[in-house]
């Protein structure tokens, strides 16, 4: 089993592993994936799950070569743009993707076949839309047997949901700390308090942990699992679902929810800059966009009208929460929000900080739409204006950057603030960006002073 | 893929969906009771 090519974080399930071939992501299957692969299709469930877009399609690959002598069949997975990850995501986002793996795993039960684990990096999403990814969770059900993904169900989607809704707001953060989901015993103290009142909460939180605890040192034994009917399981799964389902957040306004609204900008002024930003995606066509500092993604949305995959970030995660909830119900839905803090971005994380890709690895982006945040990161991060030149340059092979002057009433607010005389003039950033860019085109918008600037990476078109 | 949730998970889980399953089976069985009462079809579910 040597998995050779295989991705840095597909090593665990030895049922197959997922590689990549002339830039192409595919799916190898061992014998035990490839039986189930084979029930999967016969029993109907994969193609019912790809009917309702809750699974990614599949097709199979013929005559693929240097590959492990084991490997019984390759599946070519429909392409994702980028792979997001759960501690990138708002709260509806990880309650939508919580409530598809439950309901794949309740149809799933319908079909003689269960998900063998209950990870949040099996879900991933096309667009505002959650959808499983991962082909091999799934597995024949077993006459009795419990769900194996209960626990993980528990850490990675249970707890950090019931987490966040005592705090107010997102903590899905968490999860980057705690790869493989929230301890359920800090979970569990936590939580305490009127919460455990609510009997999901109690059950699946508290008398689990205090279980955990309890058996802590029992070794399990083959006639120790206890047995567990369909029925049961089925009823185990409904509490989850129906527990979830009433989760909500209260709709809390952040210092930037009504940020357009409070913008120094004039109408004509916010035309003008809506325009450039139009005719300027237009003429460079990129396949990717990556909005940064994306507020609800008013410009995301302008720059994927070209149909370009358009990742929205944003360090707040109430405004990626409303702006994900607007976009779940738009077309042509190929704006996916992300929570990202570019002071802090994701970084390599798991084994040998290799099993799921920084932020910077999953690019570089065709564009990079950065926004009127160049001077927040400068005086509210302190980030010197070459360091920001350099990271966009890995991140970016076109820019739009919004330039802000020191005397805009914005800057002017950050600077008094600050307390500090941070170096911040548009020679001193036109001089950190020249080692890494070109400026292509510059826009000056209205009397603000504001100016938009197009830059393209040395040595790319 | 995930693989090893110990024995007081397991015995957790299995008290849970028992409590549970109780439940539901009483739920089911109220609410058919009250379908026939009122003479009500059972709904289908698509999925």
């Amino acid at each position: 089993m040597r998995s050779e090519g295989a991705l840095a974080g597909s090593f665990r399930d030895p049922a197959g592993y997922v590689f990549l071939r002339d830039g192409v992501v595919l799916r190898a299957l061992r014998e035990e994936g490839d039986a189930d692969w084979q029930l999967l299709n016969a029993s109907g469930l994969y193609a019912f799950l790809v009917e309702k877009n809750l699974l990614l399609a599949h097709d199979e690959m013929i005559g693929v070569p240097g590959l492990d002598s084991d490997v019984k069949r390759v599946l070519r997975p429909e392409q994702l743009p980028f792979y997001s990850f759960p501690y990138e995501w708002s709260f509806s986002q990880l309650r939508d993707a919580a409530l598809l793996t439950l309901r794949v795993l309740r149809l799933a039960l319908k079909r003689g076949m269960t998900l063998k684990d209950a990870s949040a990096y099996n879900v991933s999403f096309l667009g505002a839309q959650p959808v499983f990814a991962d082909i091999l969770s799934f597995t024949r059900y077993e006459e009795d047997a419990p769900w194996q993904g209960y626990l993980q169900f528990c850490e990675q989607f249970f707890v950090p949901l019931l987490l966040s809704r005592r705090a107010g707001r997102s903590v899905s953060a968490l999860l980057r700390a705690w790869h493989d989901g929230v301890p359920l015993p800090v979970g569990a103290r936590l939580l305490r308090g009127f919460g455990m009142l609510r009997p999901a909460q109690l059950m699946h939180v508290h008398l689990h942990a205090r279980s955990m605890r309890r058996n802590a040192a029992a070794p399990l034994g083959e006639g120790r699992v206890p047995r567990q009917s369909l029925q049961q399981t089925r009823a185990l799964v409904d509490s989850l679902e129906r527990a979830i389902r009433r989760m909500k957040l209260p709709q809390v306004s952040s210092a930037w929810t009504g940020y357009y609204d409070d913008t120094v900008y004039d109408a004509a002024e916010t035309r003008e800059k809506e325009d450039t930003v139009r005719q300027w995606t237009q003429a460079l066509s990129p396949a990717t966009v990556w909005d940064l500092g994306s507020n609800t993604g008013r410009y995301a949305r302008i720059a994927a009208e070209g149909g370009a995959q358009t990742l929205a970030m944003d360090a707040d995660d109430a405004v990626v929460d409303s702006m994900y909830r607007e976009l779940k119900s738009e077309e042509p839905g190929n704006i996916t929000p992300l929570v990202m803090n570019l002071a802090n971005p994701s970084s390599g994380v798991g084994w040998a900080h290799e099993e799921r890709p920084s932020l910077a690895d999953r690019g570089p982006a065709d564009l990079v739409l950065y926004l009127g945040l160049l001077h927040h990161l400068r005086y509210t991060h302190m980030l010197p204006l070459e360091k920001q030149a350099a990271f966009l340059a890995r991140i970016a092979r076109h820019v739009i950057l919004e330039w802000i002057p020191p005397e805009d009433p914005n800057v002017r607010g950050l600077a008094v603030g600050s307390r500090a005389n941070f170096a911040y003039s548009r020679a001193l950033l036109i001089s950190a960006l020249e080692s890494h860019f070109d400026l292509r085109e510059t826009k000056v918008l209205g009397a603000s002073g504001r100016e938009l600037m197009l830059l393209v990476r040395k040595g790319e078109e | 893929m995930y693989v090893d949730p110990g024995t007081g998970s397991f015995i957790a889980q299995a008290v849970i969906a028992g409590v549970l399953g109780f439940l539901f089976v009483i739920r089911k069985w109220l609410r058919d009771m009250w379908r026939k009462i009122r003479g009500v079809k059972e709904e289908t579910d698509e999925e």
